[in-house]
């Protein structure tokens, strides 16, 4: 069980490094991409954000309350752009990632409910450990399944266009489910140790 | 476990009822049964001492290891 906890401490970390990464590419923004993927016909539109290379050529910002002047380092846009109807393969697998993501979603809430109304009987019981663990495992599917439903359109629209001087933040779906499913399995393992230690405790006479 | 509690003979033994050993001992009737079924993790050497001298034996009347 502490090799268990080990290795979901070090998968944790990692995820929690390559949050930081992420947020760092943003640089220091939450790009807030709406995933609007709408084809009508062939024409997809989306809402994305562009970084300038080079901030010395981007917009000055003029604060007329603090009187200091800021690069504008994101810009916001909503895009129509002609792509090629996508293969009915990648629709799948789009279409999958937002059913498992919705399914796994409402799950973990259900799981997530019923372990807060079913409090009163006790934490460290066998039934409140496997909602933890529920739940850590759904948070651990949710992070695939955003990847399909959002990575995939991503892709390609990232082939269809591209501005001369910007560059076009990523639509990685943010780590925080991964950290929320390794910590839920870290601490649903903690739980089972405790649980087992209170069971020890109550059978030494 | 192969821990075998022999608490039981050693009741028959001194002709004394679980409730009696219990009340002496100060544990409760339900603690002697989970020590009587072999259920119990563990025995604390101040119970052990004193079912030892409410029963007038030794540990190893009570206690026994089996392969």
């Amino acid at each position: 069980m502490k090799k268990k906890i080990n290795i979901l401490c070090t998968l944790m970390l990692i995820a929690l490094v390559l949050g930081v990464k992420n947020f760092d590419d943003f640089r220091g923004k939450n790009p807030n991409i709406k995933y609007q993927y709408i084809a009508e016909g062939n024409i997809v539109r989306q809402h994305i954000d562009i970084f300038p290379d080079n901030l010395i050529a981007a917009d000055t910002l003029y604060s007329a309350t603090s009187g200091e002047a800021y690069d504008a380092c994101l810009y916001s846009k909503h895009i129509a752009v002609k792509v090629p109807a996508p293969s009915l393969f990648t629709r799948i697998l789009v279409k999958a990632g937002s059913l498992i993501t919705s399914i796994a979603l409402i799950l973990f809430w259900v799981c997530f409910i019923r372990l807060i109304v079913f409090i009163n009987k006790g934490v460290f019981n066998e039934m409140s450990i496997k909602r933890i663990r529920w739940m850590g495992w759904l948070a651990l599917i949710i992070y695939p399944g955003k990847w399909l439903s959002v990575g995939i359109p991503d892709l390609i629209l990232r082939r269809q266009i591209s501005f001369e001087g910007y560059e076009i933040a990523q639509t990685m779906p943010q780590m925080t489910w991964l950290i929320i499913g390794f910590g839920l399995l870290m601490f649903s393992l903690i739980m089972k140790m405790g649980m087992e230690m209170k069971e020890e405790q109550d059978l030494t006479i | 476990m192969s821990i075998i509690v022999n608490v039981d003979v050693m009741l028959a033994k001194r002709k004394m009822s679980s409730g009696e050993l219990a009340e002496k001992v100060g544990i409760t009737a339900a603690n002697l049964s989970i020590l009587k079924t072999g259920k119990a993790k563990a025995i604390r050497f101040s119970t052990l001492n004193a079912i030892c001298q409410a029963l007038e034996c030794q540990p190893g009347d009570i206690l026994e290891y089996k392969e």
